[in-house]
């Protein structure tokens, strides 16, 4: 309506309006859409099995999840579970890293390894006449991984150049910097694919380690999802994955969380930027805890989208970004809950005390009732989007298994967020979300801007060269 | 193994060459110029809705460079019967995503939406493009926005600009010379007047190509679209397009690009020839044999066996006019460029000199075989493969019969292309060193 009173207001063409034109069609109801059925089996062994049949083309996407990651490395070696991921499908027993390229890539197909912070992930995507072969070489990779020296070596100067790359990059320092400053000392700070110190310390003996700790089916969820028949896909399973041995898996026991009174504003100078890189936020609930939706949804309030309120003030009012969203990170163990823009240099304070005001109007005023409407219209009503493709499919079930969300969980979720009222919104963003005890990372030319920030809280600058992430 | 052989020979019998389906569709041009193009899915309900504008950076007049670009920005600042932001919030607020992009030669505005949206959507979509009202404010706060975004992509990240360089240098007379971004002083130039213009000339039906995939009866899409975007008038103003053609260039040329970066790297473009050229078939086979995959030459090469690269690649920018083949490497650390270049070259060079095997090339069109069934899985990915055939190909029967071309192609195609185009005096070369 602020707009509308603008005498500035210029008139581009002057297209006849017609009259069927002004009001706009009202949608008819979508009939409620749910998640395709699947069947889920546990083997023996203890390995979860999800097989869902999908015939729109010939394709079968198969995702194996295991559920630790970098949260398992051993304590001042991060890197571990990436490194002894991404070696597996550079050889096996019987076959070299270039034989296993060949074979896949032959037929046209992927087959890729990767660890995150909480689980590491197997997953092959191939034309169906093929998928003998993505579960023959899934089992090679998993079962009888070589962790050749040389490969090691390879892949740790290769982490290490690339490593060297992503920390001259402001956008990547702020992320890292950071969840190391919220979570200290705990594993989820931790660079997931190692630091420059601790990559050249990784030893084969630490990913065999690795692998005979951790890669056991009973903490593990296979999907498979494609053009093929729910029995066919559980004889495969267990065909290739029914005599792998259950372990006793111990967990690492977590570190204390850091404490922050006031806030903490962190920057990294780095001179030559043009642009400060902003994040502002603090370590948040578990993913299976009760308040997890209701931040879900204040976090999609105040930055989930392109309308969100950081957005709105700091990019449509102000154009002082390309962009500024929040998000919550959903983790088994504490998760985060943090804000990112980025903006000029001469700007930074500027855009920091926007970000802190949103944040406090979160907390302090009531959300409208509109505002959460929308954001339960666009949770709810983006479900039939995140549903479409295979690889999709498998990885929203090994979700479920990953956070123990329970069989019913697809299914009923979208009843749960409907149910979420303004109250338990904001009650949540009150005890759980703070703008006054918080950590601000600003990655940038600090001496252009240190000085608006000293009213802001307490400032730490950091040369960029005596950055230290261990 | 006893399990697993009667296991595929059924999988076998189900999908005997488990060939791409290929895309079936309709296509109908409305009185005003409006092509539309459907294609229906009734897997999952949800339609893609997609309008190409044939107009990009490549269309923008002597110091607007980045017009075409923060135009499309000003596409989501309202029209007569959308405010200003309303046209995102509409779409998320029913569950779906919109956004837009601008290229060289098109600029596109997409959204996927459940599909009981889709009249809306097609209502939303003909009022800003008969009536798009951007007051002098909103304009003024975009561009500072879109001055952001250049921030943000090109100056800040260590390589962001080594492409703007690679063409600044690489063409003299094609308009591809400035990439879409544009410059921070041409953006700064644009007036209220330049954007009355350009939307007066481009944002017409008969320069847009409406596509739409997903859960819909193909009567009743038709019906809507002729209701909203039937009597939307054609474009008074013609349309003059460049017909800038770039010179064969004699001899190579080389930059040095100062910048501070962690690792050095080389950015080589070759001139080729333009998306649908014959000649492009064969140049994509090659790039996947060059650098797709971990089996691939030059990862196999530069990155795995020697070691001296952290990342290396090969693929062609194909576009509506003639663009680049480009070839980039980015060291390792204690690697010195010379090699690296030295390496690539002769990766190019084997090329032109020794056919590829008939495994290596089985393996490529294996690859395509599986992007045509896993790049048209979803509605955005079918109406997005329906809508560049028709746009760029300008014509829409090559979204199937492409596939035929690529299967065709052979080992003396792939050699002949590659001394053709992959030689040293047809390049351009930017270098940058820490």
């Amino acid at each position: 309506m602020k707009r509308a009173i603008l005498a500035l207001f210029v008139l581009i063409t002057s297209c006849t309006a017609r009259a069927q034109k002004d009001e706009p069609p009202t949608p008819q109801p979508l009939g409620r859409v749910d998640f395709p059925a699947y069947e889920k089996r546990v083997l023996p062994n203890g390995l979860t099995v999800y097989a869902l049949e999908y015939h729109e083309q010939p394709v079968v996407a198969v995702r194996l999840l295991i559920g630790a990651g970098a949260e398992s490395d051993p304590p001042n070696l991060p890197g571990v579970a990436a490194f002894t991921a991404d070696l597996l499908n550079q050889g096996t027993r019987t076959k070299t890293a270039t034989q296993i390229a060949d074979a896949i890539e032959r037929v046209g197909g992927t087959l890729q390894a990767n660890a995150d912070m909480e689980s590491t992930s197997v997953s092959a995507a191939v034309l169906t006449d093929n998928t003998g072969l993505a579960f023959e070489l899934m089992n090679d990779i998993l079962m009888n991984p070589a962790f050749a020296l040389d490969e090691l070596a390879r892949s740790q100067q290769q982490s290490l150049s690339g490593l060297a790359a992503q920390l001259e990059d402001p956008d990547f320092i702020a992320d890292a910097v950071f969840n190391r400053q919220i979570y200290g000392k705990h594993p989820y700070g931790h660079l997931e694919a190692g630091t420059p110190e601790s990559i050249p310390k990784i030893k084969r003996d630490d990913l065999v380690k690795f692998h005979d700790t951790y890669y056991a089916p009973n903490i593990s969820s296979l999907a498979i999802v494609g053009d093929l028949k729910a029995a066919d896909a559980f004889k495969l399973a267990e065909q290739w994955f029914g005599s792998w041995q259950k372990k006793d898996v111990q967990r690492r026991t977590e570190a204390e969380l850091p404490k922050f009174q006031g806030r903490h504003i962190v920057v990294i100078d780095k001179p030559d930027a043009v642009q400060t890189e902003i994040r502002v936020g603090q370590t948040s609930v578990p993913r299976k805890d009760p308040d997890y939706f209701n931040l879900l949804m204040a976090s999609y309030i105040l930055g989930g989208s392109a309308g969100g309120r950081l957005n709105r003030t700091l990019r449509v009012e102000r154009g002082l970004t390309y962009g500024a969203y929040a998000t919550i990170v959903p983790r088994r163990g504490p998760g985060s809950f943090y804000s990112t823009t980025d903006t000029r240099t001469e700007k930074t304070d500027e855009a920091l005390g926007l970000v802190f005001e949103e944040i406090d109007k979160l907390r302090t005023v009531d959300v409208p009732p509109q505002e959460l409407q929308d954001a339960k219209s666009f949770i709810i009503g983006s479900f039939p989007l995140n549903i479409e493709v295979p690889s999709d499919l498998a990885t929203r079930l090994v979700t479920v298994f990953l956070y123990d969300l329970g069989d019913d969980y697809l299914k009923t979720y979208r009843d749960r967020l409907a149910n979420i009222s303004e109250k338990n919104v904001q009650k949540a963003a009150d005890e759980k979300v703070s703008s006054q005890n918080v950590v601000a990372v600003l990655v940038g030319n600090a001496s252009a801007f240190k000085q608006g920030l000293d009213s802001m809280g307490t400032v730490e600058v950091i040369p960029i060269d005596k950055l230290n992430l261990n | 193994m006893r399990l697993l052989a009667p296991l595929l020979a059924v999988l076998l019998l189900q999908s005997p060459s488990a060939k791409p389906k290929p895309l079936e569709y309709k296509e109908a041009k409305l009185p005003n110029g409006l092509t539309v193009i459907t294609h229906e899915d009734h897997s999952t309900p949800v339609t893609n809705l997609q309008l190409w504008y044939h107009v990009g950076s490549k269309d923008e007049k002597e110091g607007r460079t980045g017009f075409a670009h923060l135009f499309e920005h000003l596409m989501f600042k309202g029209s007569a019967h959308i405010k200003p932001e309303d046209h995102d919030r509409i779409i998320t607020n029913a569950g779906g995503v919109a956004n837009a992009y601008t290229q060289d030669d098109v600029t596109v505005f997409w959204e996927t939406f459940p599909a009981n949206y889709l009249e809306k959507v097609l209502w939303m979509e003909s009022d800003r493009m008969s009536t798009l009202d951007v007051s002098e404010e909103n304009f003024k706060s975009e561009r500072e926005v879109v001055k952001e975004e250049r921030l943000t992509r090109i100056e800040n990240p260590p390589y962001g600009d080594l492409l703007e360089v690679l063409y600044a240098n690489a063409f003299d007379v094609h308009p591809y010379k400035h990439v879409t971004i544009g410059s921070m002083k041409d953006l700064d130039a644009a007036t209220i007047e330049d954007v009355r213009a350009f939307y007066k000339t481009y944002y017409v039906p008969d320069n847009a190509t409406l596509v739409i995939a997903g859960d819909f009866k193909y009567d009743q899409a038709m019906d809507w679209i002729q209701k909203y975007f039937g009597n939307i008038p054609k474009g008074q103003n013609p349309i003059v397009r460049s017909n800038a053609k770039e010179p064969p260039h004699e001899k190579e040329r080389r930059i040095t690009h100062k910048k501070m970066v962690p690792l050095p790297a080389a950015v080589a473009g070759y001139y080729i020839p333009a998306d649908g050229h014959p000649d492009s078939y064969p140049l994509v086979i090659a790039s996947k044999i060059l650098s797709e995959g971990r089996s691939s030459r030059i990862y196999q090469s530069l990155v795995y066996l020697t070691r001296l690269a952290v990342q290396a690649d090969a693929s062609g920018n194909f576009t509506e006019d003639p663009n680049l083949f480009i070839a980039t490497v980015i060291m390792n650390q204690g690697q010195s460029l010379a090699a690296g270049e030295k390496a690539l070259n002769s990766e190019l060079m084997l090329l032109q000199t020794e056919p590829v095997t008939d495994m290596e090339l089985e393996k490529a069109k294996n690859k395509i075989r599986s992007e045509w069934a896993f790049g048209r899985q979803s509605v955005q990915q079918k109406a997005e493969a329906l809508a560049h055939a028709a746009v760029i190909h300008k014509d829409t029967a090559t979204v199937n019969s492409e596939y035929d071309l690529f299967m065709k192609v052979t080992k003396e195609d792939i050699m002949r292309v590659a001394k053709t185009y992959l030689r040293p005096e047809n390049r351009t070369v930017v270098i940058v060193q820490p």
